[in-house]
């Protein structure tokens, strides 16, 4: 059975979520590695909750989800490993 | 565009269940995939330049306003949600209450451009030009392109709005296009927004 979260509760989730990340994670006081995977972790999280809720993907054909959401993955956790130095 | 203006049933959702189809057209879906495409290019060469001179990028990431760069992820994301509640007023066949969030998220989008276009100023006139370091040109190349996503989905949010208070009939396959794009603009920005704004 598939949950349908009400937009309004998505748009909050999203909201905390980059607030967390913008004041909070990338303040100096954070190690910098530790910020980096938080940052990104929390970036793919919202980049994968706006495809499922916001465009619905949460619906799509399976092969299409893998694609897209695969990406939401993948590209943050490249990022973070280029970044790491 | 014309047949994107169009509002056809074909390939709209039915109920909470898996549908056969991707949101929208599914053509459309080849032009976000080439899209994503591009902007990883972008992200993997930045990043890849970021770790030849870490010194230098993360001094000119520290010229960056990251408070206006917060702002400007929240009100993109509150823009989404409206179109997102226009697509299911629009489903509901409640046209007029899906102009309003459609115009609701147009503002949220021209909030998004005047912001940029202030921190383009802020920073013209602070010095930092593509001719002092390379950080710049990425900054620029990453978010001109992004903003011209952003201009060329209001214009197009726009036409729906206008075409909806036209001929309010039809289905919503249309729009939902419109709505697959403006939602990727907004998670293109939430991967921009960490890679030059916040990461150290």
């Amino acid at each position: 059975m598939l949950t349908e979260r009400p937009t309004w509760m998505t748009w909050g989730l999203l909201a905390a979520a980059s607030i967390v990340t913008t004041w909070i994670l990338s303040a100096d006081s954070v190690d910098r590695r530790w910020a980096l995977v938080a940052i990104f972790v929390v970036a793919a999280w919202k980049v994968r909750l706006v495809m499922t809720d916001f465009i619905e993907l949460r619906r799509a054909p399976l092969l299409g989800r893998l694609a897209f959401e695969g990406w939401a993955v993948l590209v943050p956790l490249t990022l973070v490993v280029l970044l790491w130095q | 565009m014309s047949a994107l203006m169009e509002r056809s049933d074909q390939g709209a959702p039915a109920g909470k269940g898996s549908r056969r189809t991707m949101p929208g057209m599914d053509g459309f879906w080849v032009f976000v995939a080439g899209d994503l495409a591009m902007f990883t290019l972008m992200f993997v060469t930045f990043a890849l330049a970021r770790a030849d001179d870490p010194a230098g990028f993360e001094a000119a990431r520290l010229t960056l306003d990251a408070d206006r760069g917060g702002i400007n992820t929240l009100v993109l994301l509150t823009s989404s949600a409206c179109i997102a509640s226009a697509l299911t007023a629009l489903r509901r066949d409640a046209v007029g209450q899906a102009r309003r969030w459609i115009l609701a998220g147009v503002g949220g989008g021209a909030v998004f451009v005047v912001l940029k276009s202030l921190e383009y100023a802020a920073g013209f006139d602070a010095g930092h030009a593509p001719d002092t370091h390379e950080f710049y040109v990425y900054y620029l190349t990453l978010t001109g392109v992004h903003l011209g996503h952003v201009v060329a989905g209001c214009v197009l949010l726009l036409g729906f709005w206008v075409r909806l208070g036209r001929r309010p009939e039809g289905g919503v396959v249309g729009f939902e296009t419109a709505a697959v794009f403006w939602h990727l603009v907004d998670f293109l920005w939430l991967l921009i927004f960490p890679l030059l704004y916040l990461a150290r």
